[in-house]
């Protein structure tokens, strides 16, 4: 049984990684790729929330700050001091996990719903501190000029050659999830979700867990921050406010909460979505409440599951012959 | 009675919510090996004593002590590494997962990969995850629930998901196992293979506390009982001596 479902993720992961190296050449379109790019970047961020959000099962509303720290720290140490972009990177992810572990730390020692109170205070102030400390952020009008990244002479200074590093770094963002989901920590993560006292009760320290999860959601954000920064190299307040981190909520419980795979698809349906109501900005956010309260409401396993659910009962119902009478 | 035959010491041990006290000085010797009974009418306090001894809240004064370590105060997780594990009144399953993965859940503290190792599927987790798998299906096996190991927990009947709580429990290889209501809505061939199980355990070396109101199961195989009534102990014994006692029947009937 599992070895079947190992066979077949492994195949997925396969097929996943051929279009990623086959839709740039096949599609040509200039703004199909950018919000592919932008796909990529949500679901580094989903991938990582959804370990927190569909395996732990603690909300947090501040991953927005998260992708923002990520997002500032490489372009502040890059540009201004002159780090060089690579290890910046890596060290974003640090601080941010650091400064993660201070907001979590405290927050998921009590019980109930803690975190998300904290993690959205958080987020506000975070967002008050890019707009206000000008002289380092650049303040509401942004921060422009970070540098590309680069790996020897090959620049990621276009469309399409962004579109490889971004899904390069989301392919294995989402083979890591998978490793981790069907390891000792994912099955530890997820009985922390189903009953935390029993949990605790074989052995397993939940709250070291939780923090420990939450970090690494936080880190998977920094990273998806500093990418985007040396992809559009602007960045300003208004790209990490409370909206985008409702929006990745949202994209984990309508991808489908506790599934790697979902959280990618509620990444792609969401941005796709927001990209074609962008004409409209205000009813982007109207849509995305109603359609997280129709998931909710209606297809509380998600979109995906929800659906092959339905089509499941509709296959065993076409398969019952009515009672013939003699 | 030399030290070393007992396992689980209580002593002096209340707990008091918010006013209202729910134990009252009850002190208890648990023997190695050996099923001892907690019994008493509803709101005696049998579940606070197991929930004590396992961790989920401390006593407000007494003190207890595991082979001779005080545990009273730690953390249920750090208990459950001494060697003490549960299953729960009202059914704590997992069931977001499936049968098999909450056996392999009892088997944490029995391993050891961390964050780091897991999300890179490092050779020694591969390993692992081997041993822990047929571990999981050995003890599904043990407890009669192999063919079922890759159901959804949620999806097993009632009397099912019983024992996969034992199972889960066992996982753990505890020293002294705690069944609160083991028996508790199951049918009479159900309650005879229940009895059956808890004796296996006992066989494997496992010292058990077992809280139940079916008299015929708590009578028929524990070694000792301790009758608590409104949170104190009125009586312990065999179960001969404790059905004898006048304190118990008035507390079970009322007066004469």
């Amino acid at each position: 049984m599992f070895s079947f479902i190992k066979k077949r993720e492994i195949l997925v992961l396969v097929i996943f990684a051929l279009a990623i190296i086959l839709i740039p050449i096949a599609v040509k379109n200039k703004y199909y790729i950018i919000v592919m790019n932008v796909i990529g970047l949500n679901t580094i961020v989903v991938v990582g929330l959804n370990l927190l959000i569909g395996f732990a099962g603690q909300i947090s509303l501040g991953h927005a700050a998260f992708y923002g720290l990520g997002a500032y720290l490489s372009a502040i140490l890059t540009t201004t001091y002159g780090f060089p972009p690579w290890p910046t990177v890596v060290l974003a992810m640090i601080i941010t996990g650091m400064v993660a572990y201070f907001v979590g730390y405290p927050s998921l020692k009590l019980k109930g719903h803690y975190l998300v109170m904290a993690t959205l205070g958080f987020s506000i102030i975070v967002n008050i501190f890019m707009v206000e400390l000008d002289q380092i952020t650049g303040g509401p009008s942004g921060f422009p000029g970070i540098p590309h990244l680069s790996i020897g002479r090959l620049v990621f200074d276009s469309d399409f050659k962004n579109f490889y590093l971004i899904w390069t770094f989301a392919f294995f963002c989402i083979l890591a999830s998978l490793n981790l989901v069907n390891s000792r920590v994912g099955r530890a993560l997820k009985a922390i979700d189903g009953s935390e006292i029993a949990a605790n009760t074989l052995g397993v320290d939940t709250d070291r867990y939780k923090v420990k999860v939450f970090v690494l959601s936080a880190m998977f954000a920094s990273l998806a921050g500093s990418l985007y920064a040396h992809y559009i190299v602007f960045i300003s307040p208004r790209n990490f406010d409370f909206y985008y981190s409702i929006q990745v909520v949202t994209m984990v419980i309508v991808g489908g909460m506790g599934s790697v795979w979902g959280a990618f698809f509620g990444a792609s349906l969401l941005t796709v979505l927001s990209e074609i109501l962008h004409v409209a900005e205000k009813f982007n956010i109207i849509a995305n409440g109603v359609i997280l309260t129709l998931v909710l409401i209606f297809l509380p396993e998600g979109v995906a599951m929800g659906l092959f659910s339905l089509y499941q009962r509709w296959k065993i119902r076409s398969l019952i012959v009515p009672p013939q009478k003699n | 009675m030399s030290y070393s035959d007992v396992i689980l010491r209580v002593e002096k041990v209340w707990k008091e919510f918010g006013g209202i006290l729910a134990l009252y000085d009850v002190s208890l010797d648990v023997k190695r090996n050996e099923i001892t009974a907690i019994i008493g009418p509803n709101g005696a306090g049998k579940t606070t004593t197991l929930n004590l001894i396992t961790g989920i809240y401390p006593p407000t004064s007494g003190k207890i002590t595991f082979e001779g370590k005080v545990i009273s105060g730690l953390k249920p997780f750090r208990i459950s590494a001494q060697g003490i594990t549960r299953t729960f009144q009202n059914l704590q399953v997992f069931q977001n997962m499936s049968v098999l993965e909450n056996v392999m859940v009892g088997l944490h503290t029995q391993t050891q990969s961390e964050f780091l190792s897991c999300l890179l599927h490092l050779p020694r987790v591969k390993k692992e995850e081997k041993t822990v798998k047929e571990e999981g299906y050995s003890i599904l096996r043990f407890l009669n629930l192999e063919k079922k190991g890759h159901w959804l927990s949620s999806g097993l009947p009632y009397g099912e998901q019983k024992r996969l709580e034992i199972a889960r429990a066992l996982a753990a290889k505890p020293k002294m196992i705690l069944l609160d209501e083991p028996a508790a809505g199951l049918n009479a061939k159900e309650i005879d293979e229940m009895s059956e199980l808890i004796l296996k355990i006992k066989e494997m070396g496992i010292s058990i506390i077992l809280v139940e109101h079916v008299m015929n199961l708590v009578m028929g195989i524990s070694d000792k009982i301790m009758v608590l009534n409104y949170g104190q102990k009125i009586s312990e014994g065999t179960p001969k001596e404790v059905q004898r006692d006048s304190q118990v029947i008035q507390a079970y009937l009322g007066k004469g």
